[in-house]
């Protein structure tokens, strides 16, 4: 009857959860309108991220390599920002924002980013594209520090850090959504309609989800401008709806410019959304509109008609992104669902004190365990070697051999999931997001039951 | 199968040190050693929407050994990301370095890992891999492999691939190289080598690499080791007995051929078993280099043989395929390879992606080719211009690239994602021909890229 928190004991890493800081940071450039992001490094460090890029929304975005070599890990690197910052801008004349990712090599080499910013905003930028407008941003993710989360948060931090500036009040609020799909996005844009609050998405990644159209347009890339980050100064208010990614710019513009800060809970399941609901009413002083209210009753519905008989006492494991696999334990638990296993790819020394995992903590009334600094090893040794039973795994696409070698149930969530289509398209948050998420787990556990003949015919009679 | 236990230590002799010169000590390039471009090949500008690096290209060829553990020494995603390519959920480790390692070094780390794999695991062989970070804060994985390697009884091989060094494919050339310098020449082969070659390829997948096989069984030869193939550690280790290296579709292992050649001795040659004209060439080298009756007389029979037989399958693709016009997306390291292929159906290359390519299978392209068609450098841009400048009926692509290809609306062929991607040989042109006809005429396509009736 216990719930603990600690790190991995094991040194090293075997199957990580996690990729490194440079693929948040480039995770979040392509969220932007107009914007391809240079990472400062070997080709390695591009070319692996889009490939997950590419797995994930099955569409391929545009991000540059400075393509590193050996003389420049001796020499220093700045020249290839330099040449690479002018063949982007020559080659692609839309571009008007380059942030500036370094990476694990340049940031040991010690290259001046910020030197070379300044020597190209007053050389380069002046001389060859004079009347262009291009901001070059630096993002600071060496690699052999945090991972892809603690990434996507410092590079939200710097873009907001390098754009937003104080002018009128413009009355919006700005709502950070942290590493989302585009599904969430457009389900969180729908609650923003209902309630006809007027806001900022950071990052407008809806579109990714793009349309073939008959004029051959429709490129993915993200729809949130340099003025949209200009204008976070602005708001009313901002809602940064993951604690981890996210968090840091709503302080920084709450600390800076004044602009009043709620951080978290990621609006998971139905508890977590009326929390979110909530926020929004006090920040903006608008009504929570009857609409909603039955919105959440057909939630509530369909949780309802699975709830007690499906997936009462079901054990289940949990990995991925923190905010995630806290909200979706809080979710399951609602569920009357026992998450037995978290874990969290990362160290952070914040975790320790999240109030969530502290309320988990003081709440649980079996035996749970919240391994930080994770690997997926942790699962699989756990399932087969310290009899661990497990009803059902949720997480992304590389923890599936765990679940196929196990024979476990396993439903998809979080980044990457690359091996079931379209799942970017569904959300997980808002009310739409609990009822996707209570019957894809329904559906998993009901085809499992069909798969090992265990009790099918109960759904003879359902 | 070796054991821990009967490894014996003398046979542990620790490999010479690992030489940069090396990797570049060959005439196999003709930009090589020529005065204008110093050492390599073009390099890629920066600022381009390019592909992998030389740990990636290491990994992919090495990974598929049976048997051995691979520890990367590095943080986690340059191993992460690699191993997405992989098909099996096989544990594969990393070290994870953190800031303190950095400053303090990770030595101790290392070995702490190399020791848990070795008691845990026990695989005949641990790799270890040299990325970006750790070669900046200098580790001397080579040191520290040679000491743990007589520590623990295990064979262990450092693998020089930081990935700043170039891209993948010359990850290729240094693992193939770290092979040669290590496990090449351990042990003699149990099988008879009379006939026996060694393949040399990257990135197979496991259907192809089963039909090579099968390939060289019916003209009577036998596989000693297949490299970038799953081969057991044995199998490699017996690798010097062969009579001939085959490399297929393998530019960046000339150099390693070619030490292989001045070490034992066994002569190279360079294939291609793309599509049936190319595969009859590559037979008929082989032959020539056997010098052997017997081998002569098997191989000129099957290529009578199937040849017979693929004209009568392919009819019905020459009508449907003939005058079509192709481009080809291809990240991988032999776009080139498919030129022949397609134009043995009559189809027209229009434009081919050269951007992993070396100089020499860029001139290769180019004389297939008969200079004609356009070279695209980064296809992101440049592929888009082509198609409105002229039609295209289809593409072949991989997943890197297919969306740059449904985005201009033109039917496509993801080599990565097909279902039974066996392209070798007589059989492999049939195998091209259906799957092509069956893209091309997929009646979806009709429907996504055509207006909707009310626009038109």
């Amino acid at each position: 009857m216990s719930c603990d928190l600690r790190a991995k004991e094991r040194s090293g890493i075997i199957n990580p959860i996690f990729t490194c800081q440079p693929c948040g940071a480039q995770y979040v450039s392509i969220g932007i309108k107009d914007c391809i992001a240079i990472v400062h490094g070997g080709q390695g460090c591009v070319m692996f991220v889009r490939m997950l890029f590419a797995q994930h929304f099955k569409d391929n975005f545009d991000i540059a390599s400075s393509s590193l070599h050996e003389d420049s890990a001796v020499f220093g690197a700045t020249g290839r920002v330099e040449t690479a910052v002018d063949v982007l801008l020559a080659r692609y004349p839309h571009v008007r924002v380059i942030p500036i990712i370094t990476t694990c090599s340049t940031e040991i080499i010690g290259d001046d980013i910020e030197g070379v910013i300044n020597k190209l905003n007053n050389g380069l930028l002046k001389e060859k594209y004079a009347g262009r407008e291009v901001h070059l941003v630096p993002v600071h993710t060496p690699s052999f520090k945090g991972s892809m989360i603690s990434g996507y948060d410092v590079a939200v931090e710097s873009l907001v850090k390098a754009f937003a500036e104080q002018t009128t009040p413009n009355g919006k609020i700005n709502l950070i959504t942290g590493w989302v799909n585009p599904g969430d996005v457009t389900a969180l844009k729908h609650l923003l309609a209902m309630m006809q609050i007027d806001a900022t998405v950071l990052f407008e990644i809806e579109s990714f989800d793009s349309p073939l159209m008959p004029d051959k347009s429709g490129v993915s890339h993200g729809e949130t401008t340099v003025e949209d980050l200009k204008d976070t100064a602005n708001a009313v208010g901002t809602i940064a709806l993951n604690r981890y990614e996210g968090g840091k710019a709503a302080k920084y513009l709450e600390k800076k410019f004044k602009v009043p800060s709620v951080i978290g809970p990621s609006p998971i399941g139905i508890r977590n959304t009326d929390t979110f609901l909530k926020q929004l009413q006090t920040m903006s002083g608008k009504p929570i509109p009857e609409a909603l209210v039955k919105e959440r009753g057909i939630a509530i519905d369909a949780i309802t008609d699975l709830a007690h008989m499906f997936f009462a006492d079901k054990r289940v494991a949990i990995f991925g992104a923190p905010d995630l696999v806290i909200s979706l334990a809080e979710f399951c638990i609602d569920m009357e669902m026992k998450p037995v296993l978290l874990l969290l790819g990362d160290d952070n020394s914040g975790y320790k004190k999240d109030d969530r995992i502290k309320a988990l903590q003081a709440n649980v009334d079996w035996d749970m365990e919240i391994i930080m600094n994770a690997d997926l090893w942790e699962l699989d040794d756990r399932i087969k070697n310290k009899g661990l039973k497990l009803d059902l795994i949720m997480g992304h696409s590389k923890g599936r051999w765990a679940a196929i070698d196990n024979h476990i149930p396993m439903v998809r969530v979080g980044f990457p999931t690359y091996d079931r289509a379209g799942l970017y398209r569904h959300p997980v948050v808002g009310y739409a997001g609990a009822i996707w998420l209570a019957e894809e787990i329904a559906n998993t556990l009901f085809t499992d039951m069909e798969y090992k003949r265990n009790k099918e015919w109960l759904l003879n009679v359902w | 199968m070796i054991t821990l236990s009967s490894v014996t230590q003398n046979s542990m002799q620790s490999p010479p040190r690992f030489l940069f010169q090396d990797l570049f000590d060959d005439t196999a390039c003709s930009h090589i050693g020529s005065k204008d471009k110093k050492t390599t090949c073009e390099r890629l500008q920066p600022g381009s929407c390019v592909s992998g690096c030389a740990l990636e290209g290491a990994f992919n060829f090495l990974s598929p050994i049976q048997g051995c553990a691979h520890l990367i020494h590095s943080s986690p995603t340059c191993y992460n990301a690699s191993r997405i390519q992989k098909k099996d959920g096989t544990e594969h480790f990393c070290t994870t370095l953190a800031l303190n390692d950095l400053i303090f070094g990770a030595e101790e780390k290392l070995k702490m890992q190399i020791s848990h794999i070795a008691k845990t695991y026990r695989p005949r062989v641990i790799f270890i891999y040299m990325t970006c970070v750790s070669s900046l804060i200098g580790e001397d994985i080579e040191r520290i492999a040679k000491s743990m390697q007589q520590e623990l009884g295990i064979w262990i091989v450092p693998v020089m691939s930081a990935g700043f060094l170039g891209v993948a494919n010359f990850g290729v050339r240094i693992a193939g190289m770290a092979l040669l310098k290590t496990l090449i020449g351990l042990k003699e082969p149990l099988i008879d080598t009379a006939y026996a070659i060694n393949l040399w390829g990257y990135g197979l997948s496991e259907t192809q690499r089963m039909s090579y096989r099968i390939l060289f069984e019916r003209v009577g030869m036998r596989i000693l080791a297949f490299f970038g193939g799953d081969e057991a550690v044995e199998a490699i280790m017996g690798a010097h007995k062969a009579k001939l290296n085959v490399l297929i579709n393998a530019k960046s292992l000339t150099p390693v051929a070619r030490k292989f050649e001045e070490r034992y001795g066994v002569a190279y040659v360079e294939t291609s078993f793309f599509g049936a004209r190319a595969t009859c060439d590559a037979l008929r080298v082989i032959a020539e280099q056997f010098n052997d009756g017997a081998v002569c007389r098997k191989i000129e029979n099957m290529i009578h043989e199937k040849t017979k037989a693929l004209q009568e399958t392919c009819k019905a693709f020459h009508t449907l395929f003939s005058g079509k016009k192709v481009a080809i997306l291809l990240n991988g390291l032999f776009s080139w390879a498919y030129i022949p292929l397609l134009e043995d159906f009559g189809m027209h290359v229009v434009a081919i992606s050269i951007e992993n390519l070396n100089e020499d299978d860029k001139e290769k392209a180019v004389d297939l080719l008969l200079g004609k068609g356009r070279f695209m450098y980064d296809p992101n841009v440049e592929f888009e211009e082509i198609v409105n400048e002229e039609p295209i009926d289809i593409v072949i692509t991989d997943t890197d690239h297919c969306a740059i290809a449904s985005r201009a609306h033109i039917p496509f062929f993801n080599i990565d994602r097909c279902s039974n991607p066996f392209f070798i040989g007589f059989e492999g042109e049939a195998a091209f021909a259906t799957e092509l006809s069956l893209t091309l005429q997929n009646p979806v396509f009709n429907i996504v890229y055509q207006n909707p009736p009310w626009q038109e």
